[in-house]
């Protein structure tokens, strides 16, 4: 696709202003954790520079080719999957030695002795699904932190852009409240919605041991009280976002608008060209800061797709050994193992809202001054 | 946080203990009324942090 000058300008010429106003950015940073994010992601997603990004838009060409990208999750789920059933094979052995015994108590004559057998065994479930579930932890708090980390990077980056771009107040109102926003989520995540979850599912498969049900409620109610928790965080935060945005986005627009006007009437003769040429400056860097805010969504996305497949593989691992334990174990073990199953699903919900929060920030940004300026 | 962590570890413990104890009780009338004593043990353990607030 051939561009030609439509502004009939010779040194107005939109792409070699994109390329001046790339060049003066330094983008290496972002860049290396969109390699490491794209490695991360197993291949989902492919490497992808601000510079293509922002090529793509002008040319109009899809970023990426959905199909092969659903394929690719497919088969990354399939493959996680396939890793997590040797946890369900081994739960499932024992579960099935648990039923033996069980079964076979009459032979022994003792009860203390089938009964002391029946907790050995879930205390081997209880550590098999701690072990596993310790891992899910940590790769969910590390996501996290990378997510928070590139968040970190990436303001200082779109919010000078945005000012540039004539979003002086949004630009000035929006980094402080955007970056208090992540800071306070992170530590409200790290230091009390996460172990909240981790001492629900620790109290789930306690109360696997016993005959009675002894701290069950109390795990639901954890885990209902952490999601609500993330819930109610990231419905304040993207509200106060956004209403800021559009708040300031309204005197942005005059702020913008009064000085292309003074431009175009207060300066004689030239004065129509300059105000024109404002414009296509303007538009240019808007072009170059949607491009990084895709960017920007694109790694988070990379971040987020590996360990929610992962997590979201080793729940239903959890589910469908709860649904095979449930003829030969006993009641405790398959309903813990389902609850399980909830608390997994539960962590990979609060990791997709805290990404979910994120997006909507980035988006807020692109979305003030995008297109057509300030009309 | 570390006295969730104490709280958490005290709750896990006592069950764990509880359990055996409870295997290890003679087949006897008495077994039932020992059992609603435990029962009464973690529910107080669960309830132990609001010690805290009431100080």
């Amino acid at each position: 696709m051939k561009h030609t000058n439509k502004e009939g300008k010779g040194d107005m010429d939109y792409e070699s202003i994109l390329k001046e106003q790339m060049e003066k950015l330094n983008l290496t940073e972002l860049e290396d954790i969109m390699e490491d994010a794209a490695e991360q992601s197993n291949g989902i997603f492919s490497a992808l520079s601000a510079d293509e990004i922002v090529q793509s838009f002008i040319k109009g060409e899809p970023l990426f080719d959905t199909e092969i990208l659903l394929e690719h999750i497919w088969d990354v789920f399939l493959y996680e999957i396939r890793a997590g059933l040797v946890l369900g094979v081994e739960i499932i052995s024992i579960c099935i030695v648990m039923g033996l015994l069980k079964n076979f108590s009459n032979s022994f004559g003792d009860k203390p002795v089938s009964t002391l057998g029946t907790v050995v065994c879930s205390c081997l479930v209880i550590t098999l699904c701690l072990r596993d579930f310790m891992i899910t932890y940590e790769s969910c708090l590390g996501t996290l932190n990378i997510m928070t980390n590139t968040m970190q990077i990436l303001l200082p980056i779109l919010i000078p852009l945005l000012i540039s771009i004539g979003g002086f107040s949004s630009g000035g109102v929006l980094n402080p409240v955007i970056m208090g926003a992540i800071t306070i989520f992170n530590t409200v995540l790290q230091k009390f919605i996460l172990p909240i979850l981790f001492i629900s599912s620790i109290f789930i498969l306690i109360n696997s041991l016993t005959e009675k049900d002894y701290v069950s409620r109390l795990a639901v109610f954890l885990r209902r009280a952490a999601l609500f928790l993330t819930g109610l965080a990231v419905t304040i935060f993207t509200g106060l976002t956004a209403i800021q945005g559009l708040a300031t986005k309204t005197a942005d627009g005059l702020l913008v608008n009064t000085a292309r006007y003074s431009v175009d009437n207060f300066i004689p003769i030239v004065g129509g060209f300059a105000a024109d040429s404002v414009d296509m400056v303007l538009s240019c860097a808007a072009v170059i800061k949607n491009g990084i805010g895709v960017l920007g969504i694109v790694i988070i996305l990379c971040l987020l797709v590996m360990p929610v497949l992962k997590i979201l593989a080793i729940a239903v691992i959890y589910k469908l050994t709860a649904v095979l334990a449930e003829p030969v174990a006993t009641k405790q073990i398959s309903a813990s193992l389902n609850e399980m199953g909830s608390a997994v699903i539960t962590m990979a919900v609060v990791l997709g809202l805290c990404a979910l929060m994120f997006l909507i920030f980035l988006t807020i940004i692109i979305g003030i001054g995008g297109g057509r300026l300030w009309n | 946080m570390e006295l969730m962590k104490e709280w958490v570890k005290n709750i896990f413990i006592l069950i764990l203990t509880l359990t055996f104890i409870e295997m290890l009780l003679p087949l006897s009338r008495m077994e039932k009324f020992i059992k609603f004593v435990f029962s009464l043990i973690v529910m107080a353990t669960i309830l132990s942090p609001l010690l805290i607030f009431l100080e």
